[in-house]
């Protein structure tokens, strides 16, 4: 593993993203499609030999790429560190985002806008590969912008559908709240630190007061809440499932919104030091779990189920960081990624085959048509609703045993919240599962005789996604002493941690009621909706008040859009007002200052100095109107005064010469 | 070399500007072509300024001495210091870029260009003054074109005004005021704008001869009163205050920001992009240059008021534009929150965020310098600035969509762009200073982010009204240059800020050093009124 190979991961895609923008349009979708994908498989491979690199020798290495800023006491670089933690989330991001770059070759195909999707694909997969690899804050953040900016863009991918158009701001605006709470933290962090560097903040972490400690673990969960759909940011999330379907797999399942639990567990000498934001990431995470279920119960969109166990299950990720089981957590995610990105991209191909249908009362009996995609569908679904020894059972009962081991309160609060949500999710997992595939067909007509297998290109990444989803999870098994376990070690294990010392006895008796709970979850399931297809609908109408308060998400968006959205604007309409109306009126006021002086100079002038001057004038006019009558114009009036003045002048010449009168 | 470029730089436009009277107006080709060639030749000695500024030596460089008046201490004395030398560049970039977004102005060509080169040429003569009295001359020489290029190229603002508090519009409306033209037309805009910021000017020169008559030394050279002017006491205050509410008027801080999105809203494209690009900054620039480095104790004893009124600014400008409608409204008012981002940097007093407040100057010109040159080509083309009634532009205008998401990515400061490195360093740098200021400035930073996008939404997506249907695109590389040039030089300095870090901070931290060195005795009170 050189340095190179590191700066390459990123780098590749980088390179897919500027040659298919630049000029994607002169050649086919076909080469477009295959330089994004190969890009990405570059990737990867390389990704593979830093794993393989970091399994030989766990020791973080840092690799400078580009010294961005420095100079003083600010010094930012942009590089990344390469430690366990990076490797698992490298081979995430680009194992399973290869798969689905895949499938999204088939799924795309033949539309208008194939090479915008897969630069904004190709440009997620840059921003997520900095989020995850860098070496300091700034990167993080960076890679944390970009890949909201990715999910904006390719939410909104329909842009001529408003709803699109407005999931992609609202998710931008949202995930942006959450972003500004991060900002704070890192501002936090560098002011007390005077770096951004992990390795130099972490080794001093241990000085800072638990009080700013605290401030800062609350920052940066704000941002996690933002970015991982928690309660209270978690509106968006549901939304965003206007994008195509791939995207909801690789950004809104298996990568981005994990982004949250990662920086948890990076920053997690941060939150050792502050025990109160440890129990408000147990607690968000713990009532997200539950919450998110309950919604996940009475939806009707196929993916807005998904998209709501999506926010139930990085509730769980949240909660096993809260406990401080942050292995359980990053064990999760991963296992989480393999079946929710398998059960998205199942969904999109049901979706693909009726046409673009997603409502699940107009689907049924599709098992029988489809029998490939309802296989992987039913592997995606016993692995999340967590039947061993699939997948998601030995993540989800490592969290729940930590939360009960940790033996306060707190823990069995927080464990008998992940135990209700693990019934609802295997409860509405199952009612999927029955609605989409079992049953009779309620399709429509027209759109019955289309129906059809996926082609291979979405097939094959399916099936190993499918085969991860059963084989991913004994990556941890056994519990707490799994592979997973030694491997990260190094990097996610909680200051002053020591092991549970618990009997076998209760492990096992915890396994066992983690299996009761998801059985109980698909009976009940198979009863409502195979056996007594009435009761649903009876007990939607005896609870109709309840049933209608979950199926409208609890009204949280009106909510927000009462106490948020609507105060900004009255706020702007102030301000406007205050404008127009103060600020402008004061002005106006010196105006009228002015013109009020201006009229008073004006009847001055009129007044007085005209005044004056009239009467000048008025005297001029008295004077010329008397002298006036002399010009009369007649030629014999002249003649005559000519006469009279010769006469007299003549006279003059007389009394001068002569000295006498002649008179 | 470098004295020379400088000098070109200045007088590139002002004889592009001679230049075009003798052009005939019916060879519009021709007078675009004179306008354009001046304007690159301002721009490659700009760049060329920029470039080879030498940080390592720092203070004013490739300096001018021409004495005027031996008696009154004037002289004609130009050179840039690290704040002059970017705010230059970004200037001659900027009237490059919008001469070609003016490309298509049929009225009165000639005239048109004549006045945008002079109002480029007095705003790059106040960035390199050192001259009171030249700064002086230049500031109000750039005030006054602004009111042509509104009044005669300027747009009506329709009823739809969309801000629209229908009482206060009647009120505006019915006044009896020494100008009667009705609220939305341009003439009153152009009115408002010219009153506001000449009475600003008024102050500031007031402050100006001020300093001139209580110094010891009669003269304008700035670089002598910094060295030898002392003042202190009430007087100090009073001249301090005339200086920084005289060119905060152009700025504008709160609450003298109403002429400005009138202003802007009225103006053809490339004069709103000067605007808000460059002759904005004037204030910032001004006070920077005259009462930081002339009164460095009273700056730290006063500058706590910017710090009290940035909040406003930044809230202020921030709900308005979220409840507006009107396009360039929107872009106004956003332009006047984020000035108050400046004055936040500049209050701190800290080297960081005065460094990034210089380079927030340069990055905010070039993102609403995009975004006014797009609202601009989208009002050309549809004859509207009414976000309900557009919509789907993407459509038609694919490139124009992208562009204007990249520009309100900058806007928003997003990774890559110059505006990023800005507001982080201007958050940063104040945090210890003006917490609760910082809070309030990163979520303004959210609230840029959700009015920038409705309008986006607004205007691009969704369904495309039918009578929009005959819109273009730019697809010309007229119409497609100014706006590539202002994004890669946006992203260019987001990726390779370091000589840009290293400039600017050579002239900040000697200043600073002034500034917080002097008398630390009454340093204990800047802690803030919010502290």
């Amino acid at each position: 593993m050189s340095d190179l190979i590191v700066i390459l991961i990123p780098v590749f895609p980088l390179i897919a993203v500027l040659v298919n923008g630049l000029v994607g349009h002169r050649y086919s979708h076909d080469l477009a499609g295959r330089i994004a994908l190969g890009s990405v498989g570059l990737s990867f491979l390389c990704a593979l030999n830093v794993f393989v690199g970091v399994m030989s020798d766990p020791t973080p290495r840092e690799v400078i790429a580009y010294s961005w800023i420095f100079g003083g006491d600010l010094n930012i670089n942009l590089g990344f560190l390469i430690d366990p933690l990076t490797a698992i989330m490298l081979m995430v991001v680009t194992g399973v985002g290869f798969l689905i770059h895949v499938y999204s070759v088939g799924y795309m195909h033949g539309e208008e806008g194939f090479t915008r999707f897969f630069v904004y694909m190709n440009l997620f997969m840059v921003s997520m590969l900095l989020l995850v690899m860098g070496n300091n804050y700034l990167v993080l953040f960076i890679g944390w912008e970009g890949v909201g900016l990715c999910s904006y863009l390719l939410i909104g991918y329909y842009f001529t559908k408003v709803s699109a158009s407005k999931a992609a701001t609202k998710a931008f605006v949202v995930n942006r709240i959450g972003d500004a709470g991060f900002l704070l933290a890192i501002f936090l962090i560098f002011v007390n630190f005077k770096t951004l560097d992990y390795t130099k903040v972490f080794a001093n972490a241990g000085q800072l007061s638990t009080e700013m400690a605290t401030a800062i673990a609350l920052c940066l969960l704000v941002g996690a809440i933002g970015k991982s759909a928690q309660l209270p940011l978690f509106t968006w999330l549901p939304d965003a499932m206007e994008g195509p379907t791939p995207v909801s797999a690789l950004i809104h399942a298996a990568t981005m919104v994990t982004a949250g639990v990662y920086m948890v567990v990076r920053n997690h000498a941060l939150f050792d030091m502050a025990p109160f934001a440890m129990a408000t990431v147990g607690l968000v995470g713990g009532i997200t779990a539950l919450f998110a279920a309950t919604i996940g119960l009475v939806q009707n969109d196929i993916k807005r189920v998904l998209a709501y166990s999506t926010v139930s299950q990085l509730g769980y990720m949240f909660l096993a960081c809260g406990v401080g089981a942050y292995t359980a957590a990053i064990f999760h995610l991963v296992t989480h990624a393999f079946f929710k990105a398998l059960l998205f991209l199942t969904a999109g191909a049901v979706i693909h085959s009726l046409n673009g249908e997603q409502d699940i009362r107009k689907m049924g009996g599709l098992s029988k048509r489809i029998p490939i995609t309802h296989a992987v569908f039913l592997i995606g679904t016993l692995a999340i609703a967590g039947i061993p020894p699939l997948a998601g059972f030995w993540s989800k009962d490592e969290i729940m045993a930590h939360a009960f081991l940790q033996g306060d309160f707190l823990g069995y609060v927080l464990y008998a919240f992940a135990a209700i949500g693990a019934f609802l999710t295997s409860f509405y997992m199952f009612r999927l599962m029955y609605l989409t595939f079992y049953g009779q067909s309620r399709v429509d007509p027209e759109v019955d005789h289309h129906i059809h297998e996926s082609p291979p290109v979405m097939m094959v990444p399916l099936m190993v996604l499918a085969g991860l989803a059963i084989v991913g999870g004994f990556l941890g098994v056994p519990p707490e002493h799994g592979w997973f376990h030694g491997f990260l070690s190094t990097v996610a294990t909680p200051l002053g941690a020591v092991p549970h010392e618990v009997s076998t006895g209760t492990l096992i008796g915890l396994m066992a009621v983690a299996i009761t709970i998801a059985l109980g979850g698909w009976g009940l399931a198979h009863y409502m909706y195979s056996v007594n297809t009435t009761l649903a609908e009876e007990w939607s109408e005896r609870f109709a008040g309840a049933y209608r308060t979950v199926l409208n998400k609890y009204y949280v968006d009106e909510i927000y859009d009462a106490i948020i959205v609507e105060p900004c604007k009255r706020l702007g309409q102030i301000g406007d007002w205050v404008d127009q109306n103060i600020i402008d009126r004061f002005i106006r006021g010196i105006g009228h200052g002015a013109d009020a002086s201006g009229a008073g100079i004006t009847w001055m002038e009129k007044h007085v100095i005209y005044g004056g001057l009239n009467v000048i004038g008025y005297a001029n006019h008295v004077l010329a109107g008397s002298w006036r009558k002399m010009q009369s114009g007649l030629v014999n009036h002249y003649a005559a005064v000519i006469v009279i003045g010769l006469f007299l002048l003549v006279h003059l010449l007389f009394v001068w010469l002569v000295g006498t009168s002649v008179l | 070399m470098g004295s020379l470029a400088l000098l070109t730089v200045l007088f590139a436009p002002f004889f592009g500007a001679i230049a075009l009277i003798f052009v005939p107006n019916r060879e519009a080709l021709m007078v675009r072509m004179v306008a354009a060639a001046s304007a690159g030749l301002a721009l490659l000695a700009s760049a060329y300024v920029f470039v080879s500024y030498d940080p390592n030596v720092g203070g004013f460089q490739f300096k001018t001495h021409w004495t005027w008046s031996e008696e009154l201490g004037i002289a004609f004395y130009i050179g840039v210091d690290g704040i002059g030398a970017p705010l230059v560049f970004v200037s001659a970039l900027l009237l490059f870029a919008g001469i070609f977004v003016s490309w298509h102005i049929k009225d009165r060509t000639k005239e048109f260009y004549i006045f945008l080169l002079i109002l480029a040429a007095a705003t790059i003569g106040v960035f390199m003054s050192l001259d009171l009295f030249f700064l002086y001359f230049f500031y109000e020489m750039s005030v006054l074109p602004m009111y042509l290029l509104l009044g005669v190229w300027g747009s009506h603002t329709k009823g739809y005004l969309g801000m629209t508090d229908p009482e206060g519009l009647k009120l505006r409306d019915s006044t009896k005021f020494f100008f009667n033209f009705g609220a939305n037309s341009k003439e009153y805009a152009a009115m408002k704008l010219t009153l506001f910021l000449s009475a600003g000017a008024v102050f500031a020169l007031m402050g100006i001869l001020l300093i001139y008559h209580f110094s010891p030394v009669h003269t304008f050279d700035i670089l002598v009163l910094r060295e030898q002017a002392k003042f202190d006491g009430l007087l100090g205050n009073i001249i301090w205050l005339l200086i920084f509410f005289g060119f905060a008027s152009i700025a504008p801080i709160w609450p003298l920001h109403s002429w400005s999105p009138v202003g802007h809203a009225a103006a053809p494209a490339a004069t709103s992009m000067l605007h808000a690009g460059v002759l904005m900054k004037l204030g910032h620039f001004s006070i920077i240059r005259v009462a930081f480095e002339i009164m460095p104790e009273i700056t730290r004893e006063l500058m706590p008021i910017a710090a009290v009124l940035c909040v406003f600014s930044i809230i202020y400008g921030g709900f308005v534009s979220y409840y507006a409608r009107d396009t360039k409204y929107i872009i106004g008012y956003s332009s006047s929150s984020h000035m108050g981002y400046i004055f936040l940097g500049m209050a701190a007093l800290d080297y960081i965020s005065l460094t990034g407040a210089v380079i927030y100057m340069f990055a905010h010109a070039l993102a609403t310098g995009m975004l006014f040159a797009m609202a601009g080509w989208i009002y050309d083309q549809t004859h509207s600035r009414d976000i309900p009634s557009l919509g789907g532009l993407a459509q038609k205008m694919p490139f124009l969509a992208g562009a204007f998401l990249v520009a309100c990515m900058a806007s928003i400061g997003m990774p890559g762009t110059i505006n990023f490195i800005a507001e982080v360093m201007i958050i940063v740098g104040s945090w210890e200073k003006y917490p609760f200021q910082v809070i309030v400035a990163v979520l303004g930073i959210v609230l840029t982010l959700a009015y920038l996008f409705k309008m986006m939404r607004g205007l691009f997506y969704g369904k495309l009204s039918p009578e929009f249907e005959h819109v273009r695109d730019t697809s010309q590389w007229v119409d497609r240059m100014p706006l590539l040039l202002m994004i890669s030089a946006s992203i260019f300095f987001g990726i390779f800020p370091m000589h840009f870090y290293n400039v600017v901070r050579s002239t900040v931290e000697p200043m600073l050093d002034r500034i917080n060195q002097v008398a630390p005795a009454i340093a204990q009170n800047t802690a803030g009124i919010f502290p």
